[in-house]
Formats: structure tokens, sequence, C-alpha cells
């Protein structure tokens, strides 16, 4: 250990925390491991959404909430459930409130994007917990996802791209935990068509030197951007050196170093290379400048190593976000999302594929020409 | 994984566990609980991990989440903070343990699982889900609090903060 003194912070494992172990050990002994299937978390999750909104209504309805919120105009016939508007599932614990304003399955995977607002004042940045939202099953299992946060305006904004488990069926119900609610929220979602929203030029869906060879690109509008989908497969054999030279790393401190590294690599989720703190603390400064390089590294082929980039028809690149990395799909493929900071669609871009550490790129490639399909 | 090979890796990470319970949760019996809950849940998803290389980490991530869920469970109580009393018994080190405690969850602990538990800044990053940048940013945020509140005290002098 480098910093043995850090030890002397923790008090030493109480014995009683030992046979808290053990004794788990021993339950896990005649406790068979289980693959849970999402029917079951289905279920329980939806019966927990009818139990939410059936209590809420109950409760709503006797304090006369519903007709304070002007709700009392509408009339329902007797016995019939009232005509509830859903803009978005939306929880409080009083002092945030968390509204889900987007949900929606295509394929094997899911979209979500969360809104987090603070009561009476807007969301500071650095009020923004160590944790945010997770993506569970209804009975607690957090699902594999990518995310990307944005503070906007006094508002958080967590977009999930999640890959479901087989099996998820027609009717999908997932749950939000966070550090907002008191309860994991609810929420159902829709379904949509899988790679139908947007196509790819004929003959042209492969990145030559990446390795890559895309099997559908989708485009599909959130409420916060518009959401670029690939779902690609990998030939690791097949990467070469990317050619065209580009910008520079960006390096940084933290933690036991100076690292490098390139902050806008989706697929890398903003990874990080040690080096030798030594060996570049004199140069450091500088190495933040545009420009400066003090290093060539030697390429290495890795299927995750690869950042996109799309130009329009007249050569600008478009602003994106991408989420933390590529998801890793069941079937081996996978699956990455870049949101596009635009309001309206290009008619046409292309994808541009750069090695994450050199940022030296492979030739331009597929030609997307998209179309808005209403949902 | 066998359960014979399950419970020898964790037995191998348990003061790892405990470390990151504690610097959550500031109660030995919560961490009881907690751990105890998490290693079962751990059990039962077994199949969920891909790669057994991941074990630590990943059983690292199932902790904190359970501890989550027990901080979530005190806030529904309306239970008061716990107090600042040193646990018993008490750490070799108490400046440092209420330097610690002091600082806010999010840098406390990037700060317990990279100093204390020995995680490199890639596992951090993979325990908590968030970029390895966003964690190395965060120590390096974490460690200039830590370091103010230990008045500028030479605690660090042979560290690399």
């Amino acid at each position: 250990m480098q910093t043995p003194r850090f030890e002397g912070a923790l008090p030493p494992t109480p014995e009683s925390f030992r046979r808290a172990v053990v004794r788990a050990l021993q339950k896990t002994e005649e406790e068979p491991m289980r693959k849970r299937t999402l029917r079951v978390s289905l279920l329980a999750a939806v019966l927990a959404a009818i139990l939410l909104i059936g209590t809420a209504l109950a409760v709503g309805s006797r304090l006369g909430i519903l007709e304070f919120l002007g709700q009392a105009g509408r009339t329902t016939p007797a016995g019939e459930a009232p005509d509830i508007e859903r803009p978005g599932t939306a929880a409080s614990n009083g002092k945030y409130t968390l509204t889900v304003s987007e949900a929606y399955f295509a394929g094997d995977t899911a979209n979500i994007l969360v809104e987090v607002a603070r009561t009476g004042e807007p969301f500071a940045p650095d009020e923004i917990p160590f944790w945010g939202p997770t993506v569970e099953t209804g009975d607690g299992e957090e699902l594999p996802c990518e995310h990307e946060e944005r503070w906007v305006d006094g508002k958080m904004y967590y977009y999930f791209v999640c890959a479901l488990p087989d099996g998820a069926g027609d009717q999908l119900t997932l749950c939000i935990a966070s550090p907002f609610t008191d309860e994991p929220v609810p929420v159902p979602l829709t379904k949509r068509p899988e790679g139908a929203e947007a196509n790819v030029a004929a003959g042209d869906a492969a990145i030559d030197g990446a390795g890559i060879a895309f099997e559908e690109i989708s485009l599909s509008r959130t409420a916060l951007d518009i959401a670029l989908t690939l779902t690609y497969t990998v030939d690791r054999s097949a990467i070469r050196a990317p050619e065209l030279p580009s910008g520079n790393l960006t390096y940084f401190t933290g933690g036991d170093g100076v690292y490098h590294m390139n902050p806008e690599c989706p697929a890398m989720g903003g990874a990080a290379r040690p080096c030798p703190f030594e060996e570049i603390a004199g140069g450091m400064r500088s190495c933040t400048l545009p420009g400066c390089s003090f290093f060539t590294e030697p390429f290495e082929a890795e299927e995750a190593g690869v950042m996109f980039e799309l130009v329009d028809a007249q050569g600008n690149v478009l602003e994106t976000d991408g989420l933390n990395s590529a998801l890793l799909l069941e079937d081996g493929r996978y699956r990455e999302t870049l949101l596009i900071r635009s309001e309206t669609i290009p008619e046409s871009f292309r994808i541009r594929a750069f090695d994450c550490w050199t940022k030296y790129r492979w030739r331009d490639t597929v030609e997307v020409s998209a179309a808005e399909i209403a949902h | 994984m066998t359960n014979r090979e399950f419970q020898t890796r964790v037995l191998g990470c348990e003061r790892r566990l405990y470390g990151i319970a504690y610097m959550l949760l500031n109660s030995a019996a919560d961490c009881e609980d907690a751990v105890q809950e998490a290693l079962l849940r751990a059990w039962r998803r077994l199949p969920s991990l891909r790669e057994e290389a991941y074990f630590e980490t990943w059983l690292a991530r199932i902790v904190i989440n359970e501890c989550k869920q027990l901080m979530r469970k005190r806030v529904r109580r309306a239970e008061s903070p716990l107090p600042e009393t040193l646990p018993a018994p008490p750490p070799p080190n108490p400046e440092l343990y209420r330097a610690l405690r002091a600082l806010d969850a999010r840098h406390r602990i990037v700060l317990t699982l990279k100093y204390v538990d020995g995680y490199g800044v890639a596992e951090i990053a993979r325990i908590l889900r968030v970029p390895q940048g966003t964690v190395a940013s965060r120590l390096s945020r974490a460690r200039k609090m830590l370091k103010d509140q230990l008045e500028g005290g030479d605690i660090h002098a042979n560290s690399p903060i």
C-alpha cells in the first residue's frame, strides 16, 4: 500500500463483523444461486406501480388534493378511473422532484430520461450526489446501463441507455432508484420499432480499418437532444492503425499521478492512463494547451478504443455528447448512443471514427440520411 | 464460480468491504447488516457477473448499493445523523478519521476506495459507475478538502497528495 497511514483512518475490523460475514456465507450454501427472470421483476414492479398509484389517488381524493390541483372539473363516470395525463412519471420527497420525461425501449435496449428539480430553488451543481439514479427491475436488480449526466439551468438530467435481459417481453416496467426519492419509482416503458428511424446508404456500413460494421443506425428525438444509436460488431483482427492526424490529448492531475486522456471519448468513458508523476510533472501545465504533445503513443488495437464523430454535409462537426461507453449486448454486439445537441435532425451526415488515445482517425465512412418518424 | 470459490474470494476482501461500509454508514451494526445483505444478493446475482476478474469491484458496488438503501431508510425514518463519536475500538489515527468523516459522501468514498482500500482509478470508476476522469478529478478535489480539514498538517508528507 503506497499510503499505509491512511489505513489508520479505519478502526480494526470488529470480530462481530467477521462473524456476520461468515453467517452470510453459510446462508449462501443453503440458497442456490438463481438467475431471476425479468418476468418476476416486472410483475413486482407493475404491482408496485398499481399500488402506488392507487394509494396516491385514494389519499389524494380523501384529502381533496385532486380538487385542489384542479382535477375536480373533470367529470368521470362512477366506477371509471379518472383520465390521468401522463407527461411523465414523477415522484418527490419534498426536497427534490424526479420526473421521468421519457421512457421507451426498442429491441434489447431501453432509453430513459430523468429530470431532477429542487423544490423552490435551482439545483446547485455542488449538490449533485456521488451516486446518481440507477435503473432497476422491480426486485432491485440493477440493469447494466450507460448514462449521460447534465446540469442545465438549475436542473439535473440523467439520460440512460440500458441493456435489457433476454425475454423482457413487450410490457415493460422498470424502476428508477435514486437519492432524490424515498422509494424506487416505477416507470412503464413504451415500445418503439427498432432501427426504423434512419437508413444507411447501401454498401457503406463499415468503417474501414476500425474493424467496425454497423448493423443498425437509428435516430430518435428525446426530450433533451436527438439520440443517434449505433449498433455494431467489431472484428478485432481487422483493426489497423488509423492514419489521419487530429488533435492532441488532454492531461490533468488526479489520483496517484498525472493522467492523459481524451475526455470527449464516449467509448472509453473519459478513460485515463496513468503516467509516472515525475516523468511529466514538469511539463504538465503546458500539456493542457492546444497543440502540445509530449508523447507519441504506440497504437494498440482495442475494441472499446474508438470514438465517433458526426460531420454534416457542409463538413461541420455536429456537437454531441456520448454516454459513458458502448454497451456490450448479450449477443456480442456493441450499442452506443450519441446525443446530438440540436433541435433539428440533419438531413444527412457522415460518421467518422477516431482512436481514443491518439485521436488519429480512420477515413470517413458511413453516410446516413435521416428522416424523422413520428411515434 | 462454485460456492467455495465465492466464499474464498469474499473472505479475501472482507477488510475492504468493511472499510467501504464503515466510511458510508459510520455504524458497525449497520455495516454488518449491509454487508450480510450484499453477500446474499451477490450470491443470487452471481450468474450476471460476466468476468470473474471483476468480482471484487462488482461486489464492492453491491455493498455500496446496500449502504445506499440503508441510508435511504435512515432518511425515511427521519433519524438524526449519528453523533460524531469515535467508534469502538477507535481507529489508530482518530484525527484522520474525523477529517474523512467531515467530507461529503461523494468525496469520502473515492478517498476511501483509493487510499484505505487500495483500489485503482479504473476500479473505482467501475465500482461507482462514473468515468475515470470523474474519479480522478474527485480524488484531486477530495485530497485538497482533506488537507484543508487537517489544517495544513504534514500528515501526507510521504503520500502523493
